[in-house]
């Protein structure tokens, strides 16, 4: 049993990064207590009505939600990043908190294991 | 003191490690790296590696049919010898592995023969249970 978190970095569309991270994210957290980061461009994510069919990727970002089934309900997003990308989140597909990259520094300190996607 | 503890621990037997490999057999540098990370610490300290785990762009590791020149490296058959001398299991996730045309199926597999295809649950299970894991 480890705290591990993993972090979403990349965006949803170019690579499958995304989606391989949440895979980890939900397969790992069996017998491990997962926090997921969200950072970068990791936190276009988080938004609302994207439309994957359209670039030949599939939906996985609706498959997020799986993450409160799993228990991991530990979510956080980089406020910093969405400022740099001049995002608002107002709604998202889960719940999660916003925080300061400093804040997600403290917080990464506290984990056993860090897997950057 | 908690400095001095962890110091006699490293002394007495080491620590158990994963790895935990992302990068592909070709194209980056990331798998070479792992390689001689591996290497390194078999071969100069008391530490162990509990597993090598292949996922994402790591799984086209253990496909076999990546032929460099014979002037090249061979990395696919160097983590096999690897694994082989020192009696590391070779994990790939069956799943990203698929995706990317490394399969296990007959009459078609491409998976090096000491690979074994597993679930990320075996990754899970290897986390859970080692004091280091590594990523590259």
């Amino acid at each position: 049993m480890k705290q591990v978190a993993i972090i979403f970095s990349h965006p949803p569309y170019g690579t499958s990064n995304g989606r391989e991270a949440l895979d980890l994210a939900l397969s790992l957290s069996d017998i491990n207590t997962i926090s997921v980061f969200f950072i970068h461009y990791g936190i276009f994510h988080l938004l609302t009505d994207q439309q994957p069919d359209k670039i030949l990727m599939r939906d996985y970002i609706s498959t997020l939600a799986m993450l409160e089934l799993y228990d991991v309900t530990n979510i956080y997003a980089s406020t910093d990043s969405m400022t740099e990308l001049n995002l608002t989140i107002t709604q998202s597909v889960i719940n999660f908190q916003a925080i300061t990259n400093t804040e997600i520094a403290n917080l990464l300190a506290k984990h056993d294991v860090i897997i950057n996607m | 003191m908690k400095t001095k503890q962890s110091n006699n621990l490293l002394k007495m037997d080491g620590l158990n490690y994963t790895i935990l490999v992302m990068g592909p057999a070709y194209g980056t540098q990331s798998s070479s790296c792992a390689y001689q990370f591996c290497h390194s610490l078999i071969d100069n300290t008391l530490h162990h590696i509990k597993s090598i785990f292949f996922y994402a762009d790591g799984t086209l590791n253990a496909n076999d049919f990546v032929n460099p020149a014979n002037d090249e490296f061979a990395i696919v058959t160097a983590w096999q010898q690897f694994s082989e001398t020192y009696h590391i299991p070779l994990f790939v996730c069956i799943a990203a592995a698929q995706r990317r045309g490394v399969v296990n199926q007959s009459p078609h597999n491409n998976v090096g023969s000491l690979f074994q295809c597993v679930g990320l649950g075996e990754l899970s299970d290897s986390i859970a249970n080692s004091d280091r894991v590594i990523q590259f």
